[in-house]
């Protein structure tokens, strides 16, 4: 089975984006890229080949659900397990998101200690191979 | 005469022919004398039989006898004066019992016509006759009885008639007033309710009377039967109109009098005399009147009476001073007689004191000019309609609301302020509309979308409620345009998802940073630096779980609170919650125990809500146990639930707190700082998720003797895992 090596991930607040950084880069030992908006992530992502994407659902500009739309729509992106990031955490909410496509929904606030093995946990059981 | 020849033939033969010449001159003269003689009793006998024939001619019809003729010879005339004395005898006797047959003939027609006519009654009276044996026992009935009654005379026949017509005893004093009548063979006179041959039943008034022959001989009895119900039941119902007219008359105190203007007299009734407080005793009761009637009110009533006619009915109202009650308002109907060319008058009244009706009736105008001023004045629009779903008033609130002027709006359809939604479905009848809706429409507030009268749609809450009047079935339903709510709302909602997000993102920040720096991240920190970083996390966590928590406060208040209910066994959840409370736990030192009986069953609960409940329960525990001390958490089933209690050593909670506990924002002690954290809003919220995940939620406690909380979840009877989404609607 395909180990989870690379993610990128976009969040407008820079605080929590570098506590993800550190969360996967230097705990988690996951190459982990950080947008810092959905235009510039929809731009450069392809770059960096990811393969899961941790979005951040409420932003400036175009929020988690656009950003997605628009990496969907590149090659090589349609089957990227996507993970949404969210401060809201209604029930409705959440399944708002999984119907856009999220194969997970991490609530705010998340523990960085364990968030390089949630994303792992998602990416098993994405990639686990159909009995 | 007849003479024998044979010994004149013996003389002929013996004497010769000269003696027998002799004997034939003798014999002829013999024979001419007898002729002769024969010829005269002849003639006599002829005359007597015509005699007798013209006595029993004068027998019959009364002439004077025929004089017997003197025929000189002694036995004749002997004769005669026997036969006329005896004529005479026979002519009286036949008179006689010719007069007796006549009087006799005449009676007998008579008793015949009297018979017939008695007959012609008996058989054509429409009242049932019953002719009885000296035992009472039925001899014959008529046919009116049979009419009567469904019996014919061959079912009566030896009975006597009340075992057939009374099929239960008639009261003990008419049943003795019978006994003694037939007894004393006096007859008797009753009114009794007998059954027909079809079972129904009638009053029968009976006329018993016994009869008796020439010899005075009692023969039995005949009784006269006569169906009186309905006599009997206009009776009753005349009484009863008269008992309820008196009792009518007390109860409504209703005052009647009479006054002959003639003789100046006044009568009236104790009703009338108590009205007025003037006593019935009084000599001069017209005069006390006339003194306290209101001199105006005398003035313009006298006018009026004087200025009608015979039979003519007044009415008017006076007022009147009563000595002890004071001024009091009296309602008057008088009704005008005039008998005789002098004029005599007669009133005869009925006098009813409304002063208290009077003054009810003013408070209910002026509590109706109130309730126009606040239906007028109300911000809500308030609209009634008929039974027929026409409007019948309109405030001023509808009509800003609306767009209509009252005017041009009453009379017309419902219809015409509902949307197209409702109107169209309901062209004819909003009322029937209402009417099948009844359940989610009458008399409760639902929300629905009305239209102005330029055409604008718009939300609205309506609440309708339906009443009665004396026109009919009004339905009054309170519109509130909700268009500024549902902006508001709207607002809210936007405003809560960015307090939410704009509290999580710092919270994440924070937390994040500060879970870093306790892990080592950025290096080892020394012991103080380590205890004030715990601190500062966990004080972050709280008021991340406060945040959560005045988040759900605000779906409840608004119903939007979700859950989503599943099937769960009950050693997952335990689990779930022992990992989520487990670090809160050992922050207080305190152990959590959880003992789990069948752990594999399953309930039906919204796992991360369940989990929320467990948690606040036990973290309640926590915060009031000693440290060291042990929180248990154990399960037990019970009639279809699964009870999970927390159970703790804590200090109780007094029983003049129990219930506010499950009320919002309640702490049930503000002096202890360590127990004071929180919202205090756990409680209540758990409770309002217990309730709409169909399961409940209590507690037992006592001061100084610690606390037992518990949840109840409802055991699963589904054979596969399904999921039933749950958004409680307040």
């Amino acid at each position: 089975m395909t180990e989870l090596q690379r993610v990128v991930f976009v969040e407008d607040d820079p605080d929590i984006r570098e506590l993800i950084d550190i969360a996967l880069n230097t705990i988690g030992g996951i190459f982990a890229v950080g947008f810092p908006n959905g235009q510039t992530a929809i731009s450069d992502a392809a770059m960096h080949a990811p393969q899961m994407l941790l979005l951040d659902v409420m932003m400036p500009g175009i929020d988690g659900a656009e950003t997605l739309k628009g990496l969907r729509e590149q090659n090589g992106f349609q089957d990227v397990p996507v993970i949404f990031l969210t401060a809201k955490v209604h029930p409705s909410e959440i399944q708002r998101l999984r119907s856009l496509g999220a194969d997970a929904v991490i609530a705010k606030p998340f523990d960085p200690m364990m968030l390089a093995d949630e994303l792992r946990s998602v990416w098993q059981e994405v990639v686990k191979p159909a009995i | 005469m007849e003479i024998s020849a044979a010994p004149l033939i013996d003389v002929l033969e013996s004497g010769g022919r000269r003696s027998l010449i002799l004997l034939a001159l003798v014999f002829g003269a013999i024979t001419i004398g007898c002729r002769f003689l024969t010829n005269g009793l002849s003639s006599l006998t002829n005359q007597f039989v015509q005699k007798g024939n013209k006595i029993q001619v004068s027998i019959m019809d009364g002439s004077p006898l025929p004089k017997m003729q003197n025929y000189g010879i002694v036995e004749l005339d002997a004769i005669g004066g026997v036969v006329r004395d005896m004529s005479a005898q026979l002519a009286h006797t036949f008179r006689e019992h010719q007069e007796l047959n006549h009087s006799l003939e005449e009676r007998v027609k008579l008793r015949t016509k009297e018979l017939d006519l008695l007959s012609q009654v008996v058989k054509q009276t429409t009242n049932g006759v019953i002719v009885a044996d000296t035992f009472g026992k039925v001899t014959w009935t008529n046919e009116a009885f049979t009419k009567l009654t469904g019996y014919h005379l061959d079912e009566m026949l030896g009975k006597t008639p009340g075992a057939v017509l009374q099929k239960q005893a008639p009261p003990n004093e008419l049943l003795e007033n019978m006994r003694h009548g037939l007894a004393k063979r006096q007859g008797f006179h009753v009114e009794l309710i007998n059954h027909r041959k079809d079972g129904t039943l009638y009053w029968n008034e009976v006329s018993c009377s016994p009869m008796f022959d020439k010899t005075g001989q009692h023969t039995g009895f005949i009784a006269i039967q006569n169906d009186v119900t309905a006599r009997r039941e206009t009776s009753l119902a005349l009484q009863e109109t008269l008992e309820r007219l008196h009792l009518g008359s007390e109860l409504a105190s209703m005052g009647v009098w009479s006054y002959d203007s003639a003789a100046q007299t006044v009568e009236w009734n104790d009703q009338n005399s108590a009205m007025h407080g003037i006593p019935q005793t009084a000599d001069n009761k017209y005069q006390l009147w006339e003194e306290r009637v209101h001199p105006d009110d005398l003035s313009s009533m006298t006018s009026l009476l004087r200025a009608g006619q015979s039979g003519d009915e007044i009415a008017f109202e006076y007022r009147f001073r009563h000595p002890e009650l004071g001024e009091r308002l009296i309602s008057c109907r008088v009704h005008i007689t005039s008998v005789g060319e002098n004029e005599a008058r007669f009133y005869t009244g009925a006098n009813i004191d409304i002063t208290e009706a009077r003054k009810t009736s003013q408070r209910l105008a002026n509590a109706a000019a109130k309730t126009s001023a606040i239906l007028d004045n109300a911000l809500d629009s308030i609209i009634t309609m008929d039974s027929r779903g026409h409007i019948v008033s309109f405030n001023h609130a509808a009509e800003s609301m609306f767009g209509y002027r009252v005017d041009e709006i009453i009379g017309k359809s419902i219809n015409v302020l509902m949307s197209a939604k409702y109107s169209d479905h309901h062209p004819n009848s909003i009322v029937a509309y209402l009417e099948r809706r009844q359940g989610r429409m009458i008399d409760k507030v639902t929300e629905a979308e009305a239209r102005r009268a330029n055409g604008d749609v718009f939300p609205i809450e309506l609440a309708v409620s339906k009443s009665v009047d004396d026109t009919g079935i009004v339905f009054i339903g309170i519109v509130r345009d909700l268009t500024e709510r549902k902006k508001i709302d709207l607002m809210k909602s936007e405003f809560l998802a960015m307090v939410s997000h704009e509290l999580r993102t710092p919270l994440t920040s924070i937390q994040g940073t500060l879970s870093l720096v306790k892990a080592g991240v950025f290096g080892e920190l020394d012991a103080r630096g380590q205890r004030l970083i715990s601190s500062s996390l966990d004080n972050s966590e709280t008021l991340a779980s406060m945040v959560d928590e005045i988040l759900d406060l605000e779906k409840l208040a608004s119903g939007k609170l979700e859950v989503y209910v599943e099937r769960i066994n009950v050693g997952e959840l335990l689990n779930r919650t022992s990992n989520t409370i487990q670090s809160y736990c050992d922050k207080f030192s305190v152990g959590l125990s959880l003992e789990a009986i069948e752990p594999e069953i399953s309930i039906e609960a919204d796992p991360k809500r369940a989990v929320q409940v467990l948690t606040n329960l036990i973290s309640n525990a926590v915060k009031f146990s000693p440290t060291e001390d042990q929180v248990r958490v154990e399960t037990t089933q019970h009639k279809g639930y699964v009870r999970i209690s927390v159970i703790d050593n804590g200090p109780g909670i007094p029983d003049d707190k129990h219930d506010m506990l499950f009320q919002k924002f309640s702490q049930i002690d503000g002096s202890d700082s360590r127990n004071n954290t929180g919202t205090g809003l756990g409680l209540a919220i758990s409770r309002e998720l217990m309730d709409s995940m169909g399961g409940r939620i209590g507690f037992t406690s006592a001061k100084d003797a610690g606390s037992t909380f518990w949840a109840e979840f409802r055991i699963s009877t589904e054979l596969q895992a399904s999921s039933v989404t749950t958004t409680i609607d307040q």
